[in-house]
């Protein structure tokens, strides 16, 4: 028994790297904590709803035109609204991206209501089997998702051109615009990937629980305690946190009662909080790696 | 200690000096001698009349005081520990929670007077604020932040399933602890001077400059000799003095709390939202915030969409463009105005004696 919650927390964790990864990459290179990165989880799963509505795609398909559209949308919101701010400091941009995301918890509700809606495919009620313990297949892809996004974020923060300027401009903003790094278009570009990352995380999110205009926070609060438990900003932390988060969840809601899960989560992360906050698998917080 | 060795940031608007009282008005020869007793006699006024509400203020209007109040208490509280000491609290909802709670518990328990049973709220929500602190304190910035948002979470998820407070379904106060709605009326306003009173002397004090000085800049206060962390934390428990306070007051309104609402996030984002409005980091702030904020909320309360989005869009665009929030904006428009009518008379009196020129130069 005690073996199949650790697998079921395995995947579930899956899901959660792939929500946090945003999170932690705008933390990681522009120290930004972002309160409006869940209303960019359900605004990607509502845009989905749309498009799936619209043209009857699948909608991990209909991603190809959800994760641009986002990318363009909060490009821009990072380049008009939040790069003059960032030199104001951190609580300043907490204001900022809080009013967005009562800005766009508002637009959700007046849109599509207060409804609950979710997203369907044939893979969301089916189940897959390993070592004989059945797992939501949508969490199996979720989990392939966040490797991919993390592998591929690695990757290109390390080999690309543009992932080293990155980097730089993580480190040390005004070194990196003086060797010429053009700091606020990287910025910009590194949100507009973070929300991208985000849109397939809360698609993921539309097809495995339903979803409504202020579930956004719910996911964001889940987001917090994993990049806190990986190290904020750091990407491989935000996996492992992941998954360390579904296997803790699994594992004691099984122990001491299923509605103990949220207690046990927050208690985890202040806990990780006071003793390491850099994280569990962090070294030192500041890049993206 | 990781943390310490981040770069500290570059001065955000709450970490402007606040602009030393009376400034401005100093400049007018006429308000120079004046304004101190137009603010004198403004507060003796508006104190007067908020004495009197009771004789011309309807039950639904002595209500509407009474929420509005309590905001500006919560308000203040917040702007003690998030703007003059720069700690970004999400743990205010918690003693809003703590405060109705031990109300509750108290007047369902024991025999304690009912107005010591509000002074006790406060004191077990300072109680409450101390560990927390113990446990926060360490961290900064966006650390604490979400350092106090868990804390906030792991309390309402514990409330949700105590059974000894009746856990989702939460506590009905007994008959005996329903007062009339002048006495909560009093109450509240009791509870808004005091608040008021103290922060302000408190944020006068030496203590203040502490505070401040460990908000602008802590490793330099820390050269100074400043210990910052026994200064955090007192200020950390009075803030939550006050707002243990207002919790059980407004416990006391309702008659009855459950936890979703007692421990809701919404308390502490309404304080913030308030006090960013206002002007942070100023006593006037929070005032004025709590003001526009309710009359808002008020205003459009059949459509409590069209009001979010009007808060939010607030919100965007006093962070954007009047950083000191609206009473920052006043002031400074007041001062603009009184330069330049100031610099329009000495260029009209330029044919005027040697002295009085001397004298206008001297004030400009």
């Amino acid at each position: 028994m005690f073996f199949y919650h650790l697998i079921d927390g395995l995947f579930l964790g899956g899901l959660y790297a792939s929500i946090a990864l945003g999170l932690t990459l705008v933390f990681g290179v522009m120290k930004m904590v972002n309160l409006a990165q869940g209303e960019f989880l359900i605004g990607a799963a509502y845009l989905t709803y749309t498009v799936t509505t619209l043209v009857h795609l699948d909608p991990l398909l209909s991603l190809l035109i959800v994760v641009p559209v986002i990318f363009v949308i909060s490009y821009a919101v990072q380049r008009i609204l939040l790069n003059p701010l960032i030199k104001r400091g951190m609580e300043t941009l907490l204001v900022a991206t809080f009013g967005l995301s009562l800005i766009a918890q508002t637009a959700f509700t007046l849109i599509f209501g207060n409804n609950t809606l979710s997203l369907n495919a044939p893979y969301t009620l089916t189940g897959i089997t390993i070592f004989g313990d059945t797992v939501r297949t949508i969490y199996i892809i979720a989990f392939v998702a966040a490797v991919l996004m993390v592998v591929g974020m690695y990757l290109i923060l390390t080999r690309l051109r543009f992932g080293k300027a990155v980097r730089a401009a993580a480190e040390d903003p005004a070194a990196a615009a003086s060797v010429g790094i053009d700091v606020p278009l990287v910025y910009g570009v590194t949100f507009g990937v973070a929300a991208a990352l985000s849109a397939i995380g809360g698609t993921l999110i539309g097809l495995s629980y339903g979803f409504g205009p202020t579930s956004g926070s719910e996911w964001l609060l889940r987001s917090f305690v994993v990049i806190v438990l990986g190290g904020m900003g750091s990407l491989w932390g935000a996996l492992l946190g992941g998954i360390l988060v579904g296997v803790i969840e699994e594992v004691t809601a099984s122990i001491v009662g299923a509605q103990y899960r949220d207690l046990i989560v927050f208690a985890f992360l202040v806990l990780i909080l006071i003793i390491r906050p850099q994280g569990l698998f962090g070294q030192k917080v500041s890049v993206a790696i | 200690m990781t943390l310490s060795e981040r770069q500290p940031e570059p001065t955000s608007p709450e970490t402007v000096e606040q602009p030393a009282k009376g400034t401005w008005f100093e400049k007018v020869p006429v308000l120079k001698r004046s304004g101190r007793w137009i603010k004198w006699g403004l507060l003796v006024l508006l104190l007067l009349l908020a004495l009197l509400g009771p004789t011309y203020l309807s039950v639904f209007e002595l209500t509407l005081a009474f929420t509005l109040f309590n905001y500006m208490t919560l308000a203040q509280s917040w702007n003690l520990v998030g703007g003059y000491g720069g700690q970004f609290s999400l743990a205010h909802s918690l003693f809003v929670g703590v405060g109705s709670y031990t109300l509750a518990v108290l007047l369902l328990h024991s025999n304690v007077p009912i107005y010591l049973t509000l002074l006790l709220s406060g004191g077990v929500a300072t109680c409450i604020a101390t560990v927390a602190a113990l446990l926060l304190m360490r961290l900064r910035e966006a650390y604490f932040a979400i350092g106090s948002l868990g804390l906030t979470m792991a309390a309402l998820t514990w409330m949700i399933n105590w059974s000894y407070t009746g856990a989702t379904s939460g506590l009905n106060l007994p008959p005996t602890a329903a007062l009339d709605y002048s006495t909560l009326y009093y109450l509240s306003l009791a509870l808004l001077v005091l608040t008021m009173v103290c922060i302000v002397l408190l944020v006068r004090s030496p203590f203040g400059l502490r505070l401040m000085a460990i908000r602008d800049d802590q490793e330099a206060a820390a050269e100074l000799g400043v210990n910052s962390f026994p200064v955090k934390l007192i200020t950390f428990a009075i803030s939550a003095f006050f707002v243990g306070v207002a919790g059980a007051l407004i416990a006391l309104n309702s008659l009855s709390i459950e936890p979703n609402s007692a421990f809701s996030l919404n308390w502490v984002i309404t304080m913030i939202i308030i006090t960013i409005i206002g002007g942070i980091s100023t006593s006037i702030g929070p005032l004025i915030g709590a003001v526009v904020f309710f009359t808002l909320q008020q205003a459009l309360q059949g459509y409590q969409n069209w009001s979010a989005l009007l808060i939010g869009v607030l919100l965007i665009l006093i962070i954007r463009l009047a950083p000191g929030g609206i009473w920052k904006t006043l002031v400074n428009g007041f001062q603009l105005l009184a330069e330049i009518s100031l610099k329009q008379r000495s260029a009209g009196q330029q044919s005027a004696s040697q002295q009085q020129e001397d004298t206008v130069e001297n004030i400009v």
